[in-house]
Order: structure tokens, then sequence, then C-alpha cells
């Protein structure tokens, strides 16, 4: 007896060992029954086992039950199930009661008289008389239908095989949990834990109603609810132990001596670690370590070119299990050859873990399988340790940093403001990054230029001024959206009160003083010394800076700079008197000695780093930084650098003199590369090496000349009539622009086709001081010499035919933009032209094969983050600042064709956000056809690039 | 000395009768006589009949896109200046729909031929006036007559100060062959424009037609007086043929390269020196 009128009446089945024909009873079970008698009515949840029947009936004939009025089922499944028939019959008022999918599952398994059962639903109710039992919908432990029943004025919860154990047992409640303790657990191992994510629902339903009494359908009754509450909570949640299980099988010793050594590193290495051998395991075992380890290893050797099939059969019903183990590794040891491994990878689908392949080693291990295996257990035990490093959560240290702007007209030397300022902030061991934005004008109008300093060299987009230099007022208008109530404004009083802002304002003429000293041409240079001084940089080297740029103006311009330059310092020094708590940034040494140059002259150098010896462009915003910087190199590196009468003409020079062997590039913005089509074109179907960089800005058509976008990607993917080949990058910061742009040009000579590089405004002006490049001297030849007979387009099997240069041999080298033969000739034969179009497209195969894996910043699997060139540093800046384990950002350097591992990256994503700079989300749209998911789309199009503070507050409205 | 032969055994694809079998064998034939080897010679063309020439001749080809042959040209030349260079195409192709291109080569004088084969029609695409096609005459699509004017490539030519500027007649196969010899010798930009019947598609500009309206210039002519030449290219009544005029002394495009300055490789022979670049940026 439970309690007065409330029994328990099920059956204790001592001998059963084996359930669901797998699963092994170490201390058989008991199928337990329910009898509640109301002051009205009678009922009777779940029944016993067919097996067990008499006990039941005799339990009841016991109590003298004359009649029931309901029969609950909880659940279908044959063990609580199985008797209903004969009870329904024994019973004849009885009424049935389940729900709509339970009865369902019922009438399929047993023939009950459909009349006889009354369908309830979630959180009904029906009247014993002075006992209500209201029936609460607990899906999925472990079957759909699974609901549990309350007895509300006792509070015993009714679960079935929820909280359930196999324990064939005398006592009715649970005294000491340790005794319970490991059946429990066994019990959820095997039969709960696929269904995690539904039992953490579960479990907040029930607490709701704060049971007393917990009575499962298996084992003993808790009393100690919260004991096996919290049991079901810490089984459930994701979080592991950092514990290593090692399962193996070995036939002939090889795999255990692998597996012994791999035992002996990772103890050592101070973890925790089970070895089991499979034979003599039994799997529940297994299953129950599997409900907290943080790390499984599973060592097989290779039997008939497979898993042994005791590891197969393990590890196929662990997957079934779903445990949450986060790291696994694979190793053992094969003779002849075999996939075990590739097996191994299909039947652990569901684990939702990364998968280490550690060492196979061939027959016996040698020394050199225990270098790798001693390898390969450092990185599980970093791995492991990793899961469990403690977040010291130190007090967020305020991040130092200091964003300034200074803005003026045109015509009015913000250009070289920023140059010099630069440089000497540079040699002051500054960290900045700094970027400028400017109107399509030659004079009038507003530019500005921003300068961040920061101690953790942080490179975004910010949108917050600190402090604002005016040169010229009308120019704060302007920047009124990213104006704060912090702002400090240097500049004209009247304006800021006009506008309606509330700031300090400190008024500084800069043209006043200017003109003081002969002519307001040298407001900048006041402009310049006042910033020095607020930031309490010495003058020396601005001084040195300023003797250098104006030595050829002659000595008195060189003088009145300097007037210009120590009135305006001393102006900032009285400033920053009157500014309290400006942040004091740090310096740092080491930025001296980084790289410090723009975008235009890192896809510069970066093709010279490739051998480019040849550039044919026309000048067009904002591309023409690039052929500026290498028309100034061109005779330090033996550079032919030509100013095209037109776009047509530039690509199809470079087309002729990549013929000729030279490494030709050539430059532009969208609307020039629009008119380069038909040379893209060409320049597939001669299979001739090319590579084309287009900064992009704002179209269509003239658009906006001197902003950003990133709305050219759909052209340059399909430029060109025809079908062929292609690579398209999209270099994400400085450095990489320099590499990228180097390996465009082994690419284009490796595979024959056009390489597009793809910036925009943003990226060609943004400056930031930063580490060294990472480039390897090419020494790959493409070119052969050829000899008599030569074919130019000669069948290969890749489809790549060894390219000749005329001159350069014995053989004629001939191309043709008409399909061709062979040797280069005309024709208009039907299947060479199918072998000519399969020949330029076999080589997409090896190029995917090589495509740049995206950047990965962060560790979550739901929300990912997805972006491309020049917003990197800007996107990579507000996911560090949002820290939520949750995200993981992916950033793409190449474009096209895309990463194939793409689909397996996003595999476990709830929410993909791709963030790029065009209105229709052009990248977003192929993201969309590698993985078939939902994208959430994060657009900007005014012209201007991400702000992080933008990028921070979209997402974080985004994550839950 | 061994001759070179500069056929091949591509199928022509002309019609009989037509004036670019007399061009081909005509270029064929100064080849021969510069000993330069096959292997050392790059045809250049675009897109038309005419532009088939370099199909069936024996050297280097790149038969690109149409009116694009003198941007490639320009640069291969520039390239590897070791190269001989001929440009052989279309009225159309070097006029129409190459024009701008035409123009801006001239001021970049490459030295590098052109021949264009000007039967002031457009064959390839079947009967539509070209550039040169004179007014009134009616075709498939200017089917009332051409209104527009004419270009006079010769002017042209010699406004923008080209190098050496020609006019040839294929239907004397002799005199021709001389003009155009003369033109490949030339250091320089040089220009010959060929007149030549369509035999299929032009019924009025006639292997007749040509002989009626074109006069040989006298022995004594001086091609170097620029005025004289620009007066003779006016002459469109009856057109003058040979050497109209030769601008000496200018500088080629490629002897103009910083590249060239100090070392007469061509650019594939050369190394990139990374180290150079290592003294710029940090590597």
């Amino acid at each position: 007896m439970i309690k007065k009128n409330i029994y328990s009446v099920g059956a204790i089945d001592w001998d059963r060992k084996l359930f669901d024909e797998l699963i092994y009873l170490p201390d058989g079970t008991s199928y337990n029954s329910y009898l509640i008698i109301g002051s009205k009515k009678t009922a009777l949840i779940d029944t016993v086992d067919i097996t067990k029947t008499e006990e039941l009936l005799l339990n009841l004939e016991r109590l003298n039950i004359k009649n029931i009025d309901y029969v609950i089922s909880n659940h279908a499944e044959q063990d609580h199930s199985g008797s209903i028939p004969i009870i329904l019959d024994k019973f004849p008022k009885a009424k049935l009661i389940c729900n709509s999918l339970c009865k369902k599952i019922l009438l399929d398994e047993m023939v009950i008289d459909e009349k006889r059962i009354q369908v309830i639903k979630d959180l009904d109710e029906i009247s014993l008389g002075d006992k209500t039992l209201k029936f609460i919908y607990t899906p999925w432990v472990h079957w759909p239908e699974t609901m549990s029943t309350f007895l509300k004025e006792d509070k015993i919860l009714f679960s079935c095989d929820f909280f359930g154990a196999h324990l064939a047992t005398s006592e009715l409640f649970v005294k000491d949990t340790k005794e319970i303790e490991l059946p429990a657990k066994r019990y959820y191992a095997e039969i709960m834990m696929p269904f995690r994510n539904y039992i953490l629902k579960n479990l907040e339903k029930i607490k709701e109603y704060k049971p007393k009494i917990i009575a499962p359908s298996h084992g003993k009754i808790y009393k100690d609810v919260d004991w096996i509450i919290n049991k079901y909570y810490q089984w459930s949640k994701e979080e592991t132990k950092p514990e290593i299980i090692i399962a193996y099988t070995s036939m002939h010793g090889s795999t255990k001596k692998m597996v012994d050594y791999l035992t002996s590193k990772l103890i050592n290495q101070g973890n925790k670690v089970k070895e089991y051998n499979l034979t003599t395991t039994e799997i529940g075992q297994l299953a129950i370590e599997m409900v907290d380890a943080s790390t499984l290893i599973i060592a097989s050797p290779t039997f008939l070119g497979g898993l042994h099939p005791i590891v197969s059969t393990t590890v196929s019903t662990l997957n079934k299990l779903k445990p949450k183990t986060k790291i696994i590794g694979f190793m053992g040891s094969k003779e002849w050859g075999g996939e075990a491994f590739k097996e191994f990878e299909n039947i652990t689908n569901n684990f939702e873990s990364e998968i280490i392949l550690g060492e196979i080693s061939t027959g016996i291990p040698k020394k050199d399988n225990f270098k790798q295996l001693n390898e390969f257990s450092k990185i599980i035990t970093e791995k492991t340790k990793a899961l469990f490093k403690k977040e010291i959560k130190k007090k967020k240290e305020e991040e130092k940093e200091l964003s300034i702007v200074l803005s003026g007209e045109a015509g009015q030397g913000l250009v070289s403001v920023q140059n010099v300022l630069l440089k000497i902030l540079k040699e002051e061991g500054f960290y900045f990054s700094s970027n400028s934005e400017y109107m399509s004008r030659v004079r009038g109008g507003v530019n500005t230029i921003s300068i961040r300093l920061t101690e953790k060299e942080r490179r975004g987009n910010l949108k917050k001024i600190d402090l604002l230099l005016a040169l010229d007022k009308n120019t704060i208008e302007h920047l009124k959206e990213r104006i704060d109530e912090n702002t400090i404004i240097i500049g004209n009083k009247e304006e800021v009160i006009k506008l309606g802002l509330k700031n300090k304002t400190i008024e500084v003429s800069f043209k006043e003083i200017a003109e003081k000293i002969g002519n307001k041409v040298f407001a900048n240079t006041v402009a310049t010394g006042t910033l020095l001084g607020i930031l309490n940089i010495n003058k020396n080297y601005f001084i040195k800076q300023l003797k250098e740029s104006f030595s050829k103006k002659g000595k008195e311009i060189v003088l009145k700079n300097i007037k210009a330059a120590e009135k305006g310092i001393l102006k900032g020094k009285e400033i920053l008197k009157t500014i309290k708590n400006l942040p004091k940034i740090k310096r740092n040494k080491k930025i001296k000695q980084k790289n410090l140059f723009t975008g235009a002259q890192a896809i510069a150098y970066g093709a010279i780093a490739g051998g480019c010896d040849f550039i044919s462009a026309y000048p067009m915003s904002p591309s023409t930084g690039v052929l500026q910087n290498l028309a100034k190199l061109r005779e330090n590196f033996d550079i032919i650098v030509e100013q095209a009468e037109d776009e047509i003409s530039a690509i199809n020079m470079c087309l002729g003199a990549s013929f000729a062997g030279a490494k030709p590039l050539t430059n532009t913005s969208g609307g020039g590369f629009a008119l380069m089509c038909e040379g893209v074109s060409l320049a597939g179907m001669i299979e001739t090496p090319l590579v084309i960089h287009i900064a992009q800005r704002p179209g269509p058509a003239t658009g906006l000349p001197t902003r950003t976008a990133q709305e050219d990607l759909n052209l340059v993917m399909h430029a060109g009539h025809g079908e062929f080949a292609r690579i398209i990058y999209a270099p994400k910061n400085l450095k990489s622009a320099v590499e990228i742009t180097n390996k465009a040009f082994i690419d284009s000579h490796k595979y024959q086709i056009p390489v597009f590089i793809l910036t925009d405004q943003y990226f060609m002006e943004n400056l930031y001081p930063f580490e060294k490049i990472e480039i390897k001297e090419n020494k790959e030849k493409y070119i052969v010499e050829s000899k008599k007979e030569y074919q130019r387009y000669a069948f290969t099997e890749n489809g790549i035919s060894p390219r000749a240069i005329p001159g350069f041999g014995k053989g004629l080298v001939c191309v043709d933009s008409d399909e061709h033969d062979q040797t280069g000739h005309i024709t208009e034969n039907f299947s060479l032209r199918v072998k000519m179009v399969k020949k330029r497209l076999k080589r997409i195969e090896d190029i995917t094969f090589e495509s740049l894996k995206p950047t990965i910043i962060g560790e979550g699997k739901e929300i990912i983050i997805i972006g491309w060139g020049s917003t990197f540093e800007t996107i990579k800046e507000a996911v560090e600042k949002i820290d939520d384990k949750r995200i993981k950002y992916l950033h793409y350097e190449q474009l096209y064709p895309i990463y194939p591992g793409t689909k397996e990256l996003l595999k476990y994503a709830k929410k993909i956000i791709v963030i790029e700079g065009n209105a229709t989300g052009q990248f977003a749209e192929i993201i969309k056809k590698e993985t078939n998911k939902e994208i959430i789309k994060l657009l900007k199009y005014n012209g201007l690039q991400f702000f992080v503070e933008e990028i921070m507050q979209e997402i974080k409205e985004r994550l839950d | 000395m061994e001759k070179i032969d500069f056929s091949n055994q591509t199928e022509i694809a002309w019609c009989p009768g037509c004036g670019n079998f007399g061009i081909h064998l005509v270029l064929k034939k100064v080849l021969e006589e510069t000993k330069l080897k096959p292997k050392d010679i790059v045809l250049v063309s675009g897109i038309g009949q005419a532009a088939k020439t370099p199909q069936y001749i024996n050297t280097n080809f790149f038969n690109g896109l149409h009116g694009r042959s003198l941007p490639p040209a320009t640069a291969i030349k520039a390239v590897n200046p070791d190269l001989k260079v001929i440009v052989t195409s279309g009225d159309g192709d070097m006029y129409g729909e190459g024009g701008n291109h035409f123009i801006h080569t001239i001021r970049r004088n490459p030295d590098i031929t052109i021949i264009v084969h000007n039967n002031m029609i457009y064959g390839l695409t079947k009967g539509q006036a070209s550039p040169t096609t004179r007014k009134g005459m009616k075709t498939v699509v200017q089917t009332t007559g051409v209104i527009l004017e004419p270009i006079n490539p010769i002017s042209l030519a010699i406004s923008l100060d080209a190098s050496f500027v020609a006019r040839a007649n294929i239907g004397d196969l002799k005199e021709t062959k001389e003009i155009l010899k003369k033109a490949i010798d030339h250091k320089g930009l040089s220009i010959v424009d060929i007149l030549q019947p369509c035999v299929t598609f032009n019924k009025i500009n006639t292997f007749e037609w040509f002989k009626e309206n074109t006069y040989y210039l006298e022995k004594d002519y001086n091609p170097e007086d620029k005025e004289k030449a620009i007066l003779k290219s006016l002459e469109l009544d009856k057109m003058p043929l040979g050497v109209i005029y030769i601008s000496k002394n200018k500088k080629t495009f490629e002897e103009m390269q910083n590249v060239y300055q100090k070392d007469k490789s061509p650019l594939y022979k050369r190394k990139r020196n990374l180290e150079k670049l290592k003294k710029i940026i940090k590597i």
C-alpha cells in the first residue's frame, strides 16, 4: 500500500534477463500497476506484461476489487499494456482511458473494442469522487504517446517509464538512493538518453505540479522526488564530465597494444580513463558510461574491410542512444587494407561530436605508430581539458580605446593629415585602425578620416566618436548619426548649437590660426598638431615629417608649417587640460615594426610577389590605387604599366601579354568590369591565365563612385558568356590580401583560368598596422618549352594542357576564340566540341578540392554567422564582444568554387545569419544552395561599411 | 638555305575567287623572304573572313575577339619584342568594332604590321555595310542605300602621324608584295590597307572596279611629306596606291618601355626577385 486507498498491484519479474531482446537485466524487473480507490470510482493505472497477468489479477482479488471504472494507459508498450484486454474483459464496466496517439498504437497492437476507449487530452482531468486524476503529456519518455497521471489530492505522479528502473525488489519505496542510482542510470542510458531535449521540457512541466511522490512503472517509488528529478536534469543537460572511455576489441593483440599505450599516456596526462574490452563488456555498462563521459575512443581492428562486428554493433547501438559525448576518437589496426574509418564515420552520425582520427597501424604497432599515438593522446587531452576550462570571468576590464574623427572639405588636405598622423602614431607605438570616406568631388563636400586608437588591436569599423575635430563648419551635420552625448567636438560652436546637439564643444578655428601664420592652407597642419597635443605626443617626429614633406617647397614653407604645427600642439595641450577622463592609451613598441599600407598597396605588393610583370587597366574609382602603386614600382620590379584606352582594350592586352609569357593583372570596378565580359569569356576559351582585381562600389551604372558595397558577386560569378572554370577570392584583411593576390597568380597559371580578386572601397582605404606576411617563393614553372608538332590544347587527364608560349621552343602556339581542335585551329565538329567543353570544365573538380576553408571563430553549433570579404574585422570584433558560446563565425575568402565542406559546417545550425553589403543577399543565396536551410540576411547598402555596434545589435536581437 | 614552308594543311573556307587568296599567297611569300622562322612569328587577327588568314599559315597565331586584334598584338610585341607580330583582319573588324583600338594603337606605335583586308563589306556575316562602304550602296541592312560617310583610314592614320601608311590592290600581286615587304621591314607601326573584292557579297567593288578607281603613286613620290600625303589620302575618286606616308624616327612602344632600358630580354625569361620586395614590406 502506498497510502490509504492507493495500492501497488503490479508484478515482479525476478527471472527476466533480457529486455527488447537486447538489454541485459542484471537485476530483473517489475511491471508496476497502481490501483486508486476513490469515494465514487476506482481507477487502475497501467497493467502488466502478458506473462504476469495472473499476478495482477491475484493482487486485485486479494484486495477484493469487484469493480474498476477506469483503466488508464499511460504508455502503449506491451510490458504495461499487455494485460489490458483481459482486464477489460474481467471488468466489463471499465473504460480504457488514453490519449489519441496511444489509442492508435493500442488498436494496432491488440484487439480492443473501440467503444470501450475514452480519449483524453493534455491536462484533462477525471474525478474518482474524493480523488482527481490529471493527465499530463510527457511525450518521448520513451515513445511518442507517453504521458503521466497526476493524483492531485495526494500529489502522486504516476510517471510510467519516466524515472523507471529495471529492478526486481520487495521494497516498495526507495530508502537509500545509493541502491537505486545504478539501475536508474542504466535505465536512463538504455532507454531515455536519445530523448534528452524532450526530457528537459517534461521536467519543467512536471516540476510545476510539485509532486511529493513519483511512482514509475518499473522499480521503486520515490519519496525523495528532488533526488531523481535532479539526476534526470544532470544526465539530460549538455554538460559532460571529464571522463575518457576507451572501448576496443583486438583479434591478434595489435589493437590492444595500441590501446594500452594510449591509456597509459592519457593517465599520465592527468585524465580519468576507463578501458572496456568489448568482447567481455555488456553494452548496458557502456551506455551508462555514455551518460556522463565527455570523450569516447573506439579502437578496432579491420575485419573483412571494415570494423570488427562487435565494434560496429556496439557503436551502432550507442549511436541510436544519441549520447552527448563531445569528443570521439578512432584508432585501430589493419592487415591488408580496409575502410574501417569510413564505416565508423557513417555509424556515428548521431553523435554531435568532433571525430578525431588517431593512428591506424598496419599489423603490429611500431615506433612510428606509437609516436603518432602519443600525439593523438595529447590532442585528446587538450580537447577534453578545453571543454572544462574554468571560465575565469575576471571582471571585464574596460577596453581602453579612443575613437577620433577629423572632418573637413575636400581640398583641405585631410589626406595628407592622415598620412602624417598615422606615420607618427605608428612610430610612437600606438595601435590604430583608420579609414576614410569622401565624396565624389575635388573641392567642397565633406570628407572624413576615422582613427581608432585601441590597446587590444581592434580593427572593426566603429560608429561612435569620442573626439571630433571639424576643420570646417558644416561638416558636423554629416556625422550627426555617429555623435552621441559623450562626443567631444572641437570645432564651430554655432553649428553644434544649430544642429541641436548638447555636446561639449571646444571652439577652435584652425583656419584663423593658419591665416595668422600666413595662409589658411596650413589649417590641416594646425589640426594635426592639435590632435598630437591632445594625445600628448612629442613634436619631434612631426617636425621631422614636415621637413621631409615640404622640403621641395622651400625653406619658408617648411618654417611656416613648423610654426603651424607648434601652434596646433600648444592648442592641443590647452584643450587636454579641459577634457576630463580622456582614456590614456597604452603604447606598444612592437607596433613600430609592423607593416603599414593600404588595401590598394596590398593588392599591388601581392601581385609583385606573384610575379606580375604587366598591368593594363583603365582608371576607375576605387580601384585606381592599385594601378598607381604598380606604376610607382615599375622600374624597381620591371613591370610594363599601360593605361588602356578602354576596359575592353585592357583585358585583351592582358590576354595577349599572357599568351606571350607575361604575368598580367587587370584592375577595375563594377562598371569597367562589365565591359570586360567578352574578354573574360576569351580567357576561358583560350585557357590563358589572367588575374583580375575588382574593387566594388555601389551601382548600378555609375552609382556612388566613392562609396563601398559588395554588390558585384553575382556579376563576377557569371561574367563571360559560355561555360568555363574560374576562381573568385575576396580577401578578409590586409595581410590576407597580399597572400591571396600572390596565390591568385599561382592559381591562374596552374589551372590556366581567369582568377578574380574582389575588394571594395572600404578595403582599398583601410589602414592598420599588421603582422608579417606569409609568402613562400613559388618554384613551379608553368610554361613548357615546345617541341615540334606541339599541340596547345592536347587532351590530358585533368583537362589542363602543358602551356607553351610563342618563340620558346621548336613548336607553334596557336590560340583561337572560335571552338578549336587540339592544335588551336578552328573546328565545327560536334564531337570535338563536346570534348573541348568537357576539357575546359574538368579542372573545376581539382579547383574545388583545393577550395579554401573559411576562417572559423568560436565553437558554437547552433548560431552560425557568415561573412565574406572586407567585413571580416568588423564582424569579428562584434562577435568577440557579444561573447556567446552558441555562436560560430565563418568568414569566406574563396567565394567560388565554395568550400565543399560548407554543408557539413552548417549541419547542426539552428540559425544561419549571413552579413553582406548588398540588397539581395547574393552570398546568402549561395549558402542557401549549399545547405537548404533557412537563412537570415543582415544587409547594408547605403554605401557605407557596417558598424561594429549595429552588427552587435542585430545579432543580439536574433539570439533567442 | 632551306626554304621554309609557310603553308599548312588546314582546309581553306573562302569562296573561290575571293581576294583573300591573293593576300594569303603574298603574305606567305613575304614571310619566306624575311628568313624568319615560323616559331618567331605571331599572326594576330579578330573575327571575319579575313581574320581566318592566320589559320592557313604555318606560324604561331592569336585569333581573338571581333575587333580586338590590336590590343593583344600590341601586348604580345611589348612583352616579347623578339617576336615578329603581324595583324591581319578585315575592314569591319579594324575600323568598326575595333575603331577605338585602331586610333590608340597608332598613338602607341608598336613595331607591328597591320594588314587590313578591305573589301568594303561584311563578308562573314553575309553582306552588311562596313565602315568603308561607299554612300548609296544598297545592302541587306542598308536597304535604301548607305547614308553614312565612309571612314577614310588613310587620312585618319596620317592625321595621327602613323609611322607607315600604304594602300594596295590585291588585283596586282607583284606590286602588293613589294608594298607588304616594305611594311613588314619597317620599324614602327605599318598599316597596309589592301583593297580586295568580295565576290559573293559586293557586286560593285570588283577587281575591275578597283583597277579603274586606283592608280600607282609616281616613282619620285616622297612619302615623308605629310601635307602631300594628307592631300593624297583625300583622293577618293581615283585612290592612290603605294606607300603614302612614312613618319621617320618615331620611337616604338616597346623601345620606350622602362623594362627594356637596361635589359633587352623578353619578360618570360626574367625572374622576380622576392628579396627586393622584402626590403619594402615585412615578409
